[in-house]
């Protein structure tokens, strides 16, 4: 299966969400990075047909997906960032019902759940009600009615926020295997949670893609651009000013502050790293 | 506070209920003079112009003038009508005194008969207050003032029903919906984000309170001084029609400010009442009971409680009472109060401040004490611990359970048709009087087409009916005294009121001879299904428990899924548009069948298994108050259509609900909209003003609009 984007265009009002974006989406997983209001979400929200664009096309299979209708959402599978669900319902009761939603025979549907919930380690509260989740709960259940059906596409919208660690691995190397057979599209702003497991990395920013590529690609592209300067917290700030810093970290001989930029200040020790990634200008 | 206060008005739906609530008073109070019917009562110029001649004169004077005017042949018969009527207002102008006079009479028999009858100890104590009260105005004069102006703002009760839907708004927008959206969830979170916030945001809604009352109450006065001036305003308050026995010692100027004063507590406590079940409903749908509950029960208690009951001080101790706040100040009243009889007003006073500190401490109480998220409670259905097999299910039943199951619906249903159970009264009496009884027992011996047979049948009882006519004449005729005559005259009582009953059925085969399918039948059941004098009040109620009814249903079908952000999700997978979309619509229909079936199978089934069927297929223009336009349909024709009409009306309700909140997006404000689109109407229509009978779709919601 393919998701050919082209030309995507789409405005709210004065402001330009999306602007002339294309893009080919095969099997694997594709990571969307992007500041907020880059336009990752109108993006999501096109390719979940929940907008209408202003133009270009989206072809599923070489088909306009706005023409195909239930039979593209068939294969979709959505994860929004947003949490709100059927405060009443079990887990399982939710994803009874969303597996009725998206046409699953009930059978094969109830597999489906008992699998899933083992998957996002739900299963010992499948029976309680969602409403007293905690987040990240909440997140496994929204995660887990995506997966139902097994989707072609699956759309995932900040799908390991509020997760801890070792939930956030088990997630990430689920999506990765599972990837292997459909199209992920992984909007996220935490850079470690795709940078082993996507094919490739698309940044967007301001509505346009400003780069796509592999994580080593895109790696290697600001490559000695890239680099690690200690400091304290009186010359931290004017860096700051006058840099595109990243993280600040404390080291047991001080400050070392990240620095991006085709120029980098004397004494700045290079490093390989993908999270600079965030601060190009 | 006044941030919150600012923040309130710049909500455009707030500004929106406030112009529109505006433009219904206007509209409600110029409708109710301008379509006063000339042959009945003055209208509006009319009523003027006289007010004009007479203003200015002694009222001795101008009652001789009134009395010549309304007597003098040559003047229009409308015109005359208007003399009368104002002749009837200025009947107590003058001095108190004669009004006094008529009252200390009444109380000095009352004593008299004190002896022969029981009165209890608080009666003696009321009926002393009260003369105690009415003696203070000793030596008053009673001037001519234009009464219908006074009338518009001191009786007008419909302002508040416009103002109630206002309010109603401005807290499901301001507080409710904030509470949906979960904004409390943070803001509780912060330094001041409870009590603080709490009390900062009911005294802004009380501030909005006092803002529409005024509003409402200045339009009301401007139309009325406009329309019909306001006269002396240095004149006492026994000087406005119907405020004669009123205990309230003040001049016009005073009583409007009472007048106001006490409506505004009235309002503030209806506000603190809303807010209150606002914080403490954890959903917008107990809420809704809540309210539906206490204002149904008030309105109840203050129309259906007669003054002399012994339950009288629900009558006028509750919301709705409190509300007709003229009528508080038009006749002094008392209220038992542990066998002390204390003035209505003061009651009143105490009870506004009384209930209004509870409702305020309660509310602020309860939301700093509210814990807002729950926790992960096992389902009900799921306490076992037997592994089950999981297995799904299809749309249809997923999407039923959801509505009726965990929205409530089903519970909602049960609890309906139980209180229209428990409310059920059978027919008491088939019969008006009991002319009517003979008259029953003639028509059921020919109910059916008017045929050669029944004519033979009628002619015989004709006949004897002439011959008992011959017959007491003669005795009469023997009789010597006009004693002995009333003896005779008492002797046939029952058999004249057999004859009244037979000359009801002469009158009927009179009526219908000119009728294709005219029938003779007993009516008394189908003039109470075909909206036939009072019935249709009774229409009206049916109508709006249906209406609330279904609103309550089906507002949370669409809006939930807005509220939660699930539409979005939803609309992504294959069923969860057009199928969903179509469920939702089925199962809304199949909601309202059975609200519609509880509520008219029911009455159908009082009205019709105590009067019978008799006759049915007969033409129901047979019945006099039926135009005879449709006399090509039978009585069950008639009742069909009219019932096809309400189901349809129903379904129109349902789908505009479903409208409505897929823009309102909130449950809240779906109901508030809903209530005000299709509940107000017939609200209003209730309390008098015919003409919403035809607006939107009450002539479906009614049936009987012919």
């Amino acid at each position: 299966m393919e998701i050919t984007i082209s030309h995507l265009t789409k405005r709210f009002g004065d402001k330009t969400a999306l602007d002339d974006v294309s893009l080919v989406l095969d099997s694997g997983v594709h990571a969307l990075l992007g500041p907020n209001g880059a336009g990752k979400s109108t993006l999501i929200n096109i390719l979940t047909d929940s907008i209408v664009r202003d133009q270009g096309e989206v072809l599923c299979n070489d088909h306009e997906i706005t023409k195909l209708g239930a039979k593209y959402r068939e294969l979709l599978g959505y994860m929004p960032q947003q949490q709100r669900l059927y405060e009443n319902y079990t887990a399982e009761e939710f994803l009874k019902y969303m597996a009725a939603v998206k046409g699953i025979a009930p059978a094969t549907a109830g597999k489906q759940i008992a699998e899933l919930l083992q998957v996002v380690n739900l299963w010992e509260v499948r029976r309680k009600k969602v409403g007293g989740f905690s987040g990240g709960m909440k997140q496994r259940v929204l995660l887990a009615q995506a997966l139902l059906g097994n989707p072609r596409l699956l759309i995932l919208d900040e799908p390991t926020a509020g997760l801890d660690p070792s939930e956030r691995i088990n997630i990430r190397n689920y999506i990765a295997a599972v990837a292997q057979k459909m199209i992920v599209l992984f909007a996220t702003h935490v850079v470690s949670d795709i940078e082993c497991i996507a094919k490739d990395v698309i940044l967007i920013r301001d509505g346009r893609i400003c780069q796509k590529g592999t994580p080593v690609e895109l790696i290697e592209s600001i490559q000695g651009k890239v680099g690690e300067l200690p400091c304290d917290l009186d010359s931290l700030e004017k860096l700051q000013e006058r840099y595109c810093t990243g993280n600040v970290y404390q080291r047991r001989e001080g400050l070392r502050v990240r620095i991006v930029g085709d120029e980098l200040p004397e004494g700045c020790l290079p490093v390989r790293d993908s999270s600079p990634l965030y601060c190009r200008r | 506070m006044w941030r919150e206060h600012k923040k309130l008005w710049k909500q455009r739906a707030v500004a929106v209920f406030v112009v529109a609530g505006l433009l219904l008073n206007l509209f409600l109070l110029l409708r109710s003079e301008y379509s006063r019917q000339s042959w009945m009562e003055p209208t509006v110029s009319c009523y003027r112009s006289i007010y004009h001649e007479i203003k200015g004169m002694e009222p001795a004077k101008a009652k001789s003038y009134l009395k010549k005017k309304s007597n003098n042949q040559n003047i229009a018969y409308e015109r005359r009508i208007g003399y009368e009527t104002m002749l009837d207002e200025i009947s107590r102008a003058g001095s108190y005194d004669e009004y006094l006079e008529e009252r200390e009479k009444d109380y000095s028999k009352s004593k008299v008969f004190e002896g022969f009858r029981k009165s209890s100890k608080y009666d003696r104590k009321d009926a002393a207050k009260v003369m105690k009260m009415l003696r203070q105005f000793q030596g008053s004069t009673v001037q001519i003032v234009p009464s219908r102006g006074w009338a518009m703002i001191l009786l007008f009760f419909q302002t508040d029903i416009a103002g109630l839907v206002i309010l109603l708004a401005a807290a499901a927008v301001s507080f409710m919906q904030e509470k949906e959206r979960g904004e409390y969830f943070f803001i509780r979170t912060m330094k001041r984000g409870r009590g603080s916030f709490i009390i900062y945001k009911v005294s802004a809604l009380l501030l909005f309170t006092m803002e529409v009352l005024l509003l409402l109450y200045l339009e009301n006065i401007l139309v009325a001084w406009k329309m019909y001036g306001l006269g002396d305003l240095n004149a006492c308050l026994q000087s406005v029609d119907g405020f004669i026995g009123t205990g309230v010692a003040a001049d016009l100027k005073q009583s409007i400010v009472l007048f106001l004063g006490l409506k505004l507590l009235a309002y503030f406590v209806s506000m603190l009442l809303i807010l209150f079940l606002m914080t403490v409903c954890g959903t917008s749908q107990k809420l809704y009971i809540c309210l539906a509950v206490i204002l149904g029960g008030s309105s109840l208690a203050y129309w259906g409680i007669s003054a002399n009951s012994w339950v009288s001080v629900l009558k006028y101790v509750n919301l709705i009472g409190f509300l007709h706040t003229g009528e508080m100040m038009a006749v002094y009243r008392n209220i038992g109060l542990y066998g002390f009889p204390v003035s209505y007003i003061t009651v009143g006073i105490v009870f506004f401040i009384v209930v209004g500190i509870l409702l305020f401490s309660g509310t602020v109480f309860f939301f700093c004490e509210q814990k807002i998220v729950s926790r992960a409670k096992r389902h009900i259905l799921s306490q076992g611990k037997r592994q089950r097999k999981i297995r799904g299910y299809r749309l249809f039943y997923g999407e039923t359970k959801k509505i009726l199951y965990y929205q409530r619906v089903l519970l909602m249903i049960c609890i309906f048709a139980g209180v229209i159970w428990w409310n059920y009264t059978a027919v008491h009496s088939l019969y008006d009087d009991e002319s009517d009884v003979y008259y029953k027992e003639y028509v059921d011996q020919v109910s059916g087409p008017y045929t050669k047979v029944s004519a033979k049948k009628i002619k015989q009882w004709r006949e004897e009916r002439l011959a008992l006519e011959k017959q007491i004449h003669q005795e009469k005729r023997k009789a010597a005294t006009d004693e002995l005559k009333s003896i005779v005259e008492s002797g046939y009582a029952r058999e004249r009121k057999r004859t009244e009953g037979f000359q009801v059925l002469m009158n009927h085969i009179s009526y219908i001879s000119g009728i294709s399918n005219g029938g003779l039948f007993y009516e008394r059941g189908y003039e109470q299904l075909t909206g036939y004098e009072m019935a249709w009040k009774r229409d009206a109620v049916l109508a709006l428990e249906g209406v609330l009814m279904v609103i309550l249903t089906v507002a949370g079908i669409y809006s939930r899924e807005y509220e939660t952000g699930m539409m979005r999700l939803l609309r992504t997978t294959s069923r969860g548009r057009q199928e969903l979309r179509s469920a939702k619509l089925w199962i809304g229909v199949g909601i309202v069948t059975v609200i519609y079936g509880i509520i008219y199978g029911s009455e159908f089934y009082r009205i019709l298994s105590a009067f019978g069927t008799k006759g049915w297929n007969c033409s129901v223009a047979s019945m006099a108050h039926i135009p005879m336009y449709l006399s090509g349909l039978a009585v069950v024709d008639y009742l069909a259509l009219i019932s096809v009409m309400r189901y349809l009306g129903f379904f129109l309700v349902m789908a505009a609900v479903y409208l409505i909140s897929s823009r309102a997006k909130s449950f809240i404000m779906t109901v508030v909209y809903s209530i005000s689109i299709f509940a107000l109407p017939l609200v209003l229509y209730l309390s008098g003003v015919k003409v919403f009978k035809y607006v939107l779709l009450d002539p479906l919601l009614l049936g009987n609009i012919f």
